[in-house]
């Protein structure tokens, strides 16, 4: 894996700062991601990572700065999960992902080989309604993969989850950088992070506050702990909660 | 995977575009697609809804042996779903003119005229026009030709490819008529006998009707109430004929008494019974000196007047036979269904056998007084007890029957006529009639006037029979077993005003066109009025108390009915068939008790529909006054009478009356029940009547 | 790329959604019923298609833009909000939104539309006058009328449909849709026909020119336009609308609404108008709640 992350992003994002109204959300972001790479945002709630995603995605326009893909030409080239996965109700879990699949040209069997990938063939006759919180990240993120998009970019996808669920997203994104894709995630869970992720960037009150691997991090804070590294980095009063733009 | 089913999601695309152009392109057919353009073709002229002639004109012109052929029109509206028929171009000309026509049955999608042309078309003697060598069409259906109402379908044009002669020498029944031809060179030919000239459809649209409409009818009252005190007033005069014999001194009976008179003299009768036959046969008056009384032997007529200028004074007759013309008679009509195949004799030539069925059994059995071939003969002051007939006037025209009383069969079916009229127009006035079949009957007796009787516990009080153009007023009636007025056989111009009627079965059963049934007072029948009558007027009258107010029968929705006060009927109106009548003229409607709305003084501004459920109860029902005001079904009213020649069997007063009309009446029964809602003010009539 | 990549699909997909939903059924057989009590009440059934359209008349006027902001109100939000994810497939704004937009239109076209024909076989086999004596015509009734009048009626919806998505798009919360449904119901409902019937009282609206004017308002125009092509076709007297006028008006609330719903789908552009809009309709929400 130390290999890839020699190679040219794949998607870069330069000097992005977004405003709502007065308040600074992002200010000066920069980053790379690369292929076959497990990249990871953190950072307290409020400090803009949502905000960030969606940027990326394409979803909102930053006030200033740019996000730039780079990787190759792709009917899709990012894949996306958004926070709350929402499917429309009365189909089944197949239905569903038919729909997407069907948006990029794919079959109703394309659409079951991403179900298998993320192990929910199982379910696949199931109504979406009826699937676990789990189920319907893991059902996410195989939309996500639809059309094969050389990045993912999976927005909390553990939140919320029994801690053997979250670890089973995150093999599965480990999985797919197994391909050669890139996945861009965020999270709160910093063990999970720091066993699958190979860079960390670190975001707090709406800059990058440290960006490496889970090592590098943890060498640069002088912590022997993802965990401990986050809290030293992290400005202002633990205690609080700040509130900037969206969570 | 993705490249190869590229082309599968264009195909898609392009299959969900088509179908919203296809869509989209059939939307767009449907608003440009026009539906006008087929026109319908003529129908049999038996099978429109006709107007323009009354049941006799047809049933005379039916009966005669010559191929006469009035003409016709036959219209298709676009909003009424039978197709109307009219007797005679004018009268179609007049009715279109009416400011309600075209609401009433939308536009005329098609109009088809009688075409004469090739025809050999001619007149008669009273400028019927025959045709010649019917057309093979016709001929070929073998059947008998009905010349009065048959018309096969091969003999129309449309009206406006045809061309019309006007004042010429042809006739309807009714009076000057229009000639339409398919082709100018017949018209021309026709102008050639027949004189008068050519003109088109438009022209033809504004040729004045030869009938007055029914409006005229209201200004007519006061002339023939006129012409009828002129002719009592001469009747009366004869009352004072110099008296020549008196009974017991000169002559020993009433029967010698008149041999033995003078004509034009008086025969007084001093009071006491003679029992004797009297046989009249000059002109002479009769007069009672005080309580004479002649008494039959109770077999045959008692009295018999066959001289002009007979007077009968103050006269009581009884010892009537009791010979009746039975049950033929007493159920026969009293369905109304005159006219049908057993009056219809058929082949003979010219005369009047069609209603010979109806003479013999009316003008049969026996009567107190018969008057046979007698003008100008009068009957004042008379009592008659009779279990058959009270008078029989035949053939007898101006003839006075007046402060006469007739006491009848107690059980009708058992008894005769109060009066019969046959061919007899005259005037019945201040006389009562109790008990017997019917008060007065009159066939074909044009321009009778009942005026101001009494009748009690009769089959009918008044029954008119191929009697146009007759004046009942002022009549008080009360417990006719089938009708207190029923006017059958479909007259003309007969006045039905001021008259009381109350416990009937049905109070006024109207047929005919051209009527006018106004002021008069209806309560507690089972049937208030009941309406076959076409372009008529019913106004001002008072509906209370009855089972059913008015009942709508006319097919043809032409009436006008307004200002009628309609109080506590269990149902105000019912509607027995027929398409929407809008009863508003002029932007006022009737007073109905339990229209509700708000109101500018005069009228309603909300429509009601008193044959609609919720509406029909408002006046009884508890609550129907707040679903009513429900704005759904508030709503639904406005538009109701957007196509009314649409709608089946409703009756609709868009502009309903928030006072009574006859406040006379309901002060004189000291109404309670019935509150004006006219609140707002603005010194409106109906405002200040009621503030007074 | 086609421009219409995904049109399809998403439209499809509406469709199912619609059918699928119950208590869109309901509505439809809801209808149904008003219809039945609303015909049973008018009588027009018995007369033929086009006295049966006037009685339906009124209360599709105020139905049809209820079942369209049932529709509209939550096109984009609550559980059917996938637009970010929709997003990054290659499915552009525009295909995204008529595809929403036909396949919903497709649905209340079925809501309405089912009940309506229901109405027409019910016409075609009691309507009009039957008798044994006289003949009978069709008149100027006919059952192309009726298919205009459903057609005009589908229009309408459609127009109000695109109105309600359009305030679903312009608000963030599923209870600030709502609220903003419902004062596109008022609107469409009450507003317009008010607007013009003050402009009118107070001189503001020259007599001359009112014809024209109602076809600004969406209820309007749809009634101008029914009396003028369905009901105007028995009574040979026009000028219930300025039909062009009404036809521009309807067009215009359509193409300004799916405009709307196009531009604010992905939420930046009108970010702060929205938040204020939102947040007001928010309170709106709350205080109809309290």
């Amino acid at each position: 894996m130390t290999e890839t992350t020699q190679t040219t992003p794949i998607l870069t994002v330069e000097e992005l700062s977004h405003s709502y109204g007065r308040v600074d959300v992002l200010d000066d972001v920069s980053l790379d991601v690369r292929s076959g790479d497990v990249t990871a945002i953190i950072g307290p709630n409020g400090a803009g990572k949502t905000t960030l995603i969606r940027a990326i995605v394409g979803l909102r326009e930053p006030t200033a700065g740019d996000v730039s893909y780079r990787g190759p030409d792709a009917v899709r080239p990012i894949g996306y999960l958004q926070q709350r996965p929402a499917f429309r109700p009365g189909q089944s879990v197949k239905e569903a992902l038919t729909f997407y699949a069907s948006l990029v040209g794919e079959t109703d069997a394309d659409a079951m080989t991403r179900l298998e990938q993320v192990g929910l063939a199982a379910a696949a006759d199931r109504n979406v309604e009826d699937l676990s919180g789990g189920m319907t990240r893991l059902a996410g993120i195989a939309q996500a993969t639809i059309g094969d998009p050389p990045l993912v970019v999976l927005d909390e996808p553990a939140s919320g989850l029994d801690p053997g669920m979250s670890v089973r997203i995150f093999e599965v994104a480990e999985e797919l950088t197994g391909a050669g894709t890139a996945v861009l995630l965020s999270s709160h869970n910093l063990s999970l992070v720091e066993r699958v992720a190979d860079r960390v960037a670190l975001l707090d009150d709406g800059s990058i506050a440290r960006c490496g691997s889970p090592a590098e991090i943890r060498t640069e804070a002088g912590s022997d702990s993802l965990l401990k590294a986050f809290e030293s980095s992290v400005t202002g009063d633990a205690g609080t909660v700040r509130v900037r733009g969206e969570s | 995977m993705s490249a190869e089913s590229q082309p599968r999601i264009e195909t898609r695309t392009v299959t969900a575009v088509s179908i919203l152009v296809l869509v989209v392109g059939l939307v767009a057919g449907l608003f440009i697609v026009d539906l006008g353009s087929a026109t319908p073709e003529p129908v049999d002229f038996d099978e429109t809804v006709s107007v323009g002639l009354t049941l006799e004109d047809e049933l005379r012109l039916d009966n005669s042996d010559a191929d006469i052929e009035l003409p016709k029109v036959q219209t298709f509206y676009s909003q009424y779903p039978y197709v109307v028929g009219y007797y005679g171009v004018e009268s179609f000309a007049a009715e279109q003119r009416q400011p309600a026509h075209e609401q009433r049955f939308g536009f005329p999608n098609a109009i088809y005229v009688t075409d004469y042309a090739g025809r050999d078309v001619e007149l008669t003697e009273t400028g019927l026009p025959v045709t010649g060598n019917s057309t093979a069409e016709r001929t070929a259906t073998g059947g008998h030709n009905h010349g009065g109402t048959a018309g096969g379908s091969g003999n129309w044009v449309l009206a406006e490819e045809a061309v019309y002669v006007v004042d010429s020498e042809a006739r309807t029944p009714s009076g000057e008529t229009v000639m339409p031809f398919g082709d100018r060179e017949a018209a021309e030919a026709f102008v050639e006998s027949y004189g008068g000239e050519i003109v088109g459809w438009e022209a033809v649209l504004e040729v004045p009707a030869g009938d007055d409409d029914a409006e005229a009818v209201r200004g007519r009252i006061a002339d023939r109430h006129a012409e009828a005190n002129a002719t009592v007033d001469s009747r009366t005069r004869l009352r004072d004929r110099p008296v020549e014999t008196v009974v017991g001194e000169d002559e020993p009976t009433v029967q010698s008494a008149i041999e033995a008179a003078p004509p034009n003299t008086t025969v007084l009768v001093p009071e006491g019974t003679y029992r004797e036959h009297v046989d009249v046969d000059k002109p002479l008056t009769l007069r009672a000196d005080g309580d004479a009384r002649i008494v039959g032997n109770d077999n045959g007529t008692v009295v018999t007047i066959t001289a002009n200028r007979t007077a009968f004074v103050g006269l009581n007759v009884s010892g009537v036979g009791g010979s009746t013309p039975g049950p033929t008679v007493t159920d026969g009509h009293s369905t109304g269904n005159v006219g049908g195949a057993s009056h219809d004799h058929g082949d003979t030539v010219g005369d009047d056998s069609w209603d010979a069925d109806v003479e013999d059994d009316y003008a049969q059995g026996d009567t107190a007084i018969e008057v046979t071939n007698a003008e100008d003969v009068l009957v004042d002051e008379t009592e008659i007890h009779t279990d058959a007939a009270g008078i029989i006037l035949y053939a007898s025209p101006g003839s006075v029957v007046r402060g006469t009383t007739v006491v009848g069969s107690e059980n009708y079916r058992e008894g005769h006529m109060g009066i019969v009229a046959m061919r007899s127009p005259g005037v019945i006035e201040n006389s009562t009639f109790v008990g017997g079949l019917d008060g007065v009957y009159t066939h074909r007796s044009e321009g009778i006037a009942v005026r101001g009787n009494e009748m009690i516990d009769n089959r009918m009080g008044i029954h008119l029979m191929f009697t146009s153009g007759a004046l009942l007023t002022d009549n008080a009636m009360s417990g006719q077993e089938t009708a207190g007025i029923y006017v059958m056989t479909g007259p003309q111009r007969n006045a039905i005003v001021g008259n009381e009627i109350r416990d009937t079965e049905t109070a006024i059963s109207v047929g005919g066109t051209d009527s006018y049934v106004a002021e008069n007072v209806v309560t507690e029948n089972d049937l208030g009025v009941r309406i076959e009558a076409t372009a008529s007027i019913v106004e001002r009258n008072v509906v209370a108390d009855n089972r059913n107010g008015i009942e709508a029968w006319a097919l043809l929705p032409t009436n006008r009915v307004t200002h009628n006060d309609f109080v506590d009927n269990r149902r105000h109106v019912s509607v027995s068939s027929g398409r929407l009548r809008v009863w508003t003229h002029d932007g006022e409607g009737n007073y109905w008790e339990g229209a509700i709305g708000p109101t500018d003084g005069t009228v309603i501004q909300r429509p009601y529909t008193p044959t609609a459920p919720v509406d029909g109860r408002l006046h009884q029902v508890d609550g129907a006054a707040t679903l009513a005001r429900a704005p759904a079904l508030d709503a639904l009213a406005g538009f109701q009478g957007a196509v009314p020649g649409m709608r089946a069997d409703e009756v609709i007063d868009v502009a309903p009356l928030c006072a009574p009309v006859n406040d006379e009446w309901f002060e004189a029964t000291e109404r309670t029940d019935t509150e004006p809602i006219c609140r707002s003010g603005g010194g409106s009539a109906a405002q200040t009547r009621y503030d007074d | 790329m086609s421009r219409f990549q995904g049109f399809g699909a998403v439209a499809w997909r509406e469709v199912r959604t619609v059918v699928r939903t119950r208590s869109y059924l309901l509505l439809s057989v809801g209808l149904l019923a008003v219809f039945a009590g609303t015909l049973r009440a008018g009588g027009g059934i018995e007369g033929g298609y086009i006295p049966t359209a006037v009685d339906l008349l009124l209360p599709l006027e105020l139905l049809v833009p209820l079942v369209a902001v049932a529709l509209g109100y939550r096109a984009f939000g609550g559980e059917n909000d996938d637009r970010p994810v929709l997003l990054s497939y290659p499915v552009s704004k525009g295909s995204l939104v008529a595809g929403v937009y036909v396949g919903r239109l497709i649905g209340l076209a079925g809501i309405i539309g089912g009940p309506l024909l229901a109405v027409g076989a019910a016409v075609s086999r009691i309507g009009g006058a039957e008798s044994r004596v006289f003949a009978t015509h069709q008149g100027a009734d006919s059952p192309v009328l009726f298919v205009r009048f459903l057609a005009l009626t589908v229009c309408f919806g459609a127009v109000v449909l695109a109105m309600a998505m359009a305030a679903s798009v312009l608000v963030r919360t599923s209870r600030a849709a709502l609220a903003a449904g419902l004062a596109v119901l008022v609107v469409v409902v009450a507003g317009g026909d008010l607007l013009a019937f003050l402009g009118l009282t107070a001189d503001a609206i020259g007599e001359d020119v009112l014809g024209t004017v109602l076809g600004a308002s969406p209820n309007s125009a749809y009634r101008g336009l029914v009396l003028e092509s369905v009901v105007g076709v028995a009574t040979d007297q026009g000028g219930a609308i300025d039909v062009s006028a009404a036809v521009a008006g309807l067009a215009g609330w359509l193409v300004v609404s799916l405009g709307a719903v196009v531009v604010g789908i992905d939420r930046e552009p009108f970010a702060g108008i929205r938040t204020g809009i939102g947040e007001l309709t928010g309170r709106v929400a709350g205080a109809l709640d309290r």
